[in-house]
């Protein structure tokens, strides 16, 4: 079972892609605090990070820096998900290799399912 | 000698222009006479013209004693002493006269310099107040030129944070907006897809409905958050080799469902001379498409919707033709701008605004290209051309 760290503060979306991704079968860590996921991405190492860009304490874009710096879990699957369309922190997370900056609006969670399956 | 030239001079000028009361000079208007420099009267000097008459008078009367009541060589020698005496009056006379003359030149000279002498500190007093004034203002102005870049490194501080600030509002206003939507959508699809156990099909009918509206909701405010930031400048081409092919028929199964709600087909034509790929932002291609496709199902009862692709003067033209309700000329000039509807629009109590169009039509001239609307009018439809450069 693929292991999926999903950082996301927003409570409702947070329990239904929880909810999507666990039906799908894979094995789901949901937190909404940065640090915190932070901490179980090096406990757990995940095969994927699906990170939310704005994010209370910290910029997701920051902390996919931490995560890059970090030998333990620098080479993570990052897939970077927020409601923020911004081309300059698009650009940032490509840079920081994120596998795709994907507009949360824009797909259905079984839509955004397929595409992390694509990334594993 | 110069004792006596300075004691004569004193005495001269004592005499100036008093002379023009002198009761000798008015009464007795003595030949020769000259006239005075300064107030132009007859004068002799007066004081000269005294002492010469009462000398005279004094020699008259020493000659006349003489000559009458002395002998014979008294009569010689007081006709020698009066011809002596008148003659050293006349070269006297001459002699005061040239220094009243070289007096008054002297003084006139005296006083042309004074005068000059006089402007000179004028011109000179005025111009140091000139020089004064200029550096003055100068300092003046430096002190105003600080100010003003002192103001202008304020006001670009302002604008900065305001453009933060505007930067910030997006940022918080996309997020607000969409996180409900999303929720909506999400667990719309999940239910829909039957992913909480079985649906009956008359409700998922209706709860494709929902989700429609809500998609509708997401588009809305997707064009509100992109034209706020066209106005705001805050927006960017990310240009990338482009199927436009592969866009059309991601849109065509995207759309499809709201086509059927209406039994509208929703069909595209493939032409074989037109380019497989182009250099454009894929994320915009597919705003300007999908808007128009968009707003045609809206404003189409029957019949579909027909997208074409070819090639002109190797730019992509895209044709999107539909059996709708058509426009007036006047529809047709106001179609692109930020907020207007069509008749049809408020017949049909279609919600929404022109907003679709707009940033369709923003999009499209970020990529140099071309956007324009055909129509043969009322209820004969509409055509959408959309050129954009290879």
């Amino acid at each position: 079972m693929k292991k999926i760290l999903l950082i996301e503060d927003e409570k409702v979306l947070s329990d239904l892609y929880e909810d999507a991704m666990k039906k799908e079968g894979f094995d789901v860590f949901a937190v909404p605090d940065p640090e915190e996921g932070l901490a179980i991405a090096k406990k757990e190492k995940p095969d994927l990070i699906v990170l939310d860009i704005l994010l209370p304490k910290e910029n997701g874009i920051d902390l996919l820096k931490k995560i890059r710096k970090d030998s333990e879990i620098s080479s993570t699957a990052v897939v970077a998900f927020s409601n923020y369309d911004d081309p300059k922190t698009k650009k940032m997370a490509k840079k920081l290799d994120a596998k795709d900056y994907l507009i949360k609006t824009n797909y259905t969670p079984q839509e955004i399912i397929e595409k992390i399956k694509s990334y594993l | 000698m110069e004792k006596k030239q300075k004691s004569k001079e004193e005495k001269i000028k004592k005499t100036e222009c008093i002379n023009k009361n002198c009761w000798l000079v008015k009464t007795l208007n003595y030949p020769p006479y000259k006239r005075c420099q300064y107030c132009d009267l007859k004068f002799r000097n007066c004081l000269f013209l005294h002492y010469q008459i009462i000398s005279l008078v004094l020699i008259a009367v020493l000659f006349s004693f003489c000559f009458f009541f002395g002998g014979g060589n008294f009569k010689l020698i007081s006709i020698s002493i009066f011809t002596s005496v008148v003659a050293y009056g006349y070269f006297f006379n001459k002699s005061t006269d040239k220094i009243i003359e070289a007096y008054f030149a002297q003084r006139k000279a005296k006083e042309a310099l004074e005068e000059l002498t006089k402007n000179l500190e004028k011109k000179v007093e005025e111009q140091t107040k000139e020089i004064k004034n200029a550096y003055e203002k100068e300092v003046e102005n430096k002190e105003k030129i600080t100010k003003i870049s002192e103001d202008l490194k304020q006001a670009n501080e302002e604008l900065t944070q305001l453009d933060k600030t505007k930067s910030e509002f997006l940022s918080i206003a996309s997020h607000q907006l969409r996180t409900p939507l999303t929720a909506i959508k999400g667990y719309l699809s999940m239910v829909i897809e039957e992913k909480y156990g079985n649906v009956e099909n008359s409700v998922k009918e209706k709860l494709k409905s929902v989700f429609l509206s809500n998609e509708r909701m997401i588009k809305l405010v997707n064009d509100l958050l992109n034209i706020s930031r066209i106005e705001t400048g805050k927006i960017e081409l990310e240009p990338e080799e482009v199927d436009i092919k592969e866009i059309i028929s991601e849109l065509i199964e995207d759309l499809n469902l709201s086509a059927k709600e209406k039994n509208l087909y929703l069909r595209y034509e493939d032409s074989q001379k037109s380019l497989k790929k182009i250099v454009a932002d894929p994320s915009k291609i597919r705003e300007i498409i999908s808007n128009i496709i968009d707003n045609a199902i809206h404003y189409t009862e029957k019949g579909g919707i027909t997208i074409t692709t070819e090639l002109k003067n190797s730019n992509m033209l895209i044709k999107i033709k539909d059996t709708g309700k058509g426009m007036s000329k006047e529809e047709l000039s106001n179609l692109f701008k930020s907020f207007s509807r069509g008749t049809a629009g408020i017949q049909f109590n279609i919600a929404g605004a022109g907003l679709g169009l707009y940033a369709a039509k923003k999009f499209v001239e970020m990529h140099k290209g071309k956007i324009w609307a055909e129509s043969e009018g009322k209820d004969r439809g509409s055509i959408f051309y959309i050129e954009i450069p290879a």
